[in-house]
């Protein structure tokens, strides 16, 4: 039989072996971490040939970048937003807003007149393949970030935040994407750009039950 | 816990006396066994020890807390799924507090062993937001973030358990107030 003095004793013992960091120590990994994760996808970027705008008209072009640019802000802010209760925004928001950042990525793109420009565009799956490729390479850093940044964090909503971390990294990536291929066919945008947030927004959500989720150790632990 | 985060090791003590009477009441009443719920106390406590560099200055403990709380028993839950140990289990009453002497004292036991059966009765959703709001005096703001829905969520589920639980119980406490009443914004 323990009494609440041992218990306690017990957990203070237990505190002491295992240090942890403090705010101070945890904000300088942050920025680390943030600084290494904006990093490898603009170095992936400037690889492939960085902002292509040779064909496009510069207003069209900068319309759409700072309509993405904000849609992937909202994201972000979402996915790392704990408030006041630590707890983050209500599970029905953030899926909500995951499953809508593609829609309004591709809405906002096809809302400006891209189409009616007939642009010539490369053709071919291969071309679709290779801008979602690029795509997803340029978001796994900054999806690895966020989810790192709350790692085993999210004892309410683990999925929800990792579908609207995945969302919002790959909105980033859409971004980038798009300020680099010179494509305005509308399938290629759909396929290349925007179907790879698609696919970052359910890799988030699974990734983010191991990585975020709380785990209670095996029943009667010492 | 805004001192601990910024380093303070000496606060883990004090944030334990404030903390792990509260979270072994909610988890004693959770898991119906006390020995379950002091081991998860502990892993509830270690866990924001391990977290503390990540607390935000001003931010709210106690949902944070039974929030981890609250996930951890879920787990815990469901590991033991298949156990001999029945979850959803009514606690056996204890002879202790049925005094025979106390007319009061027994009539309170029995509305209160009523109650905690009429509870085990509702749906998860609205058992959770009623113990939370009643037991717990967490806000409807609170509440919410802890069970991850919204403070309008909240506010419906408590209202159709309390709804419930009056019609339950309405022979033995026919006085009851109304339910929207005592809830906190």
């Amino acid at each position: 039989m323990t009494t609440p003095d041992m218990r306690k004793a017990r957990l203070l013992e237990a505190v002491k072996r295992e240090p942890s960091p403090s705010r101070r120590e945890v904000v300088r990994q942050e920025v680390a971490t943030v600084l290494a994760a904006a990093i490898v996808p603009l170095v992936i970027f400037f690889s492939v040939g960085g902002l292509s705008a040779t064909l496009r008209p510069h207003r069209l072009l900068a319309t759409t970048a700072v309509v993405w640019l904000a849609i992937a802000l909202v994201a972000t802010r979402l996915a790392l937003q704990r408030g006041r209760a630590m707890l983050g925004a209500p599970r029905g928001w953030l899926a909500l807003a995951a499953a809508s950042t593609p829609v309004f990525l591709a809405a906002s793109w096809f809302a400006l007149p891209w189409a009616a420009l007939r642009l010539p565009s490369p053709r071919g799956a291969d071309v679709d393949a290779v801008c979602f490729a690029v795509a997803v390479a340029m978001a796994a850093a900054p999806l690895g970030a966020l989810l790192f940044l709350r790692r085993e964090g999210d004892p309410v909503h683990p999925t929800a935040t990792g579908a609207i971390a995945g969302a919002a990294a790959g909105a980033w990536a859409c971004l980038l994407i798009g300020l680099h291929c010179e494509a305005t066919d509308p399938r290629h945008v759909a396929v290349g750009h925007v179907v790879p947030v698609v696919f970052l927004t359910l890799a988030g959500a699974l990734a983010a039950r191991r990585a975020l989720g709380i785990r209670s150790a095996s029943p009667r632990s010492p | 816990m805004d001192r601990y985060a910024r380093g303070d090791d000496d606060a883990f003590a004090e944030l334990y006396d404030a903390l792990a009477p509260r979270l072994l009441r909610y988890l004693t009443q959770k898991t119906r066994d006390v020995s379950r719920a002091e081991d998860l106390v502990q892993q509830t406590l270690l866990r924001m020890h391990r977290a503390r560099g990540r607390f935000i200055a001003g931010g709210a403990v106690v949902p944070w807390a039974m929030a981890i709380a609250r996930r951890l028993f879920l787990d815990e839950l469901r590991q033991r799924r298949g156990d001999r140990t029945d979850p959803s289990r009514e606690p056996e009453e204890d002879p202790a507090d049925a005094s025979p002497s106390a007319v009061d004292l027994v009539a309170a036991s029995q509305l209160h062993a009523r109650l905690r059966r009429e509870l085990a009765k509702l749906p998860d959703a609205q058992r959770e937001a009623f113990e939370l709001l009643k037991d717990e005096g967490l806000s409807l703001a609170e509440a919410a973030a802890i069970l991850g829905t919204t403070t309008t969520a909240v506010k419906l589920r408590a209202h159709r358990a309390y709804v419930a639980l009056r019609a339950a119980l309405g022979d033995l406490a026919p006085d009851l107030p109304d339910a929207d009443r005592g809830a906190r914004s």
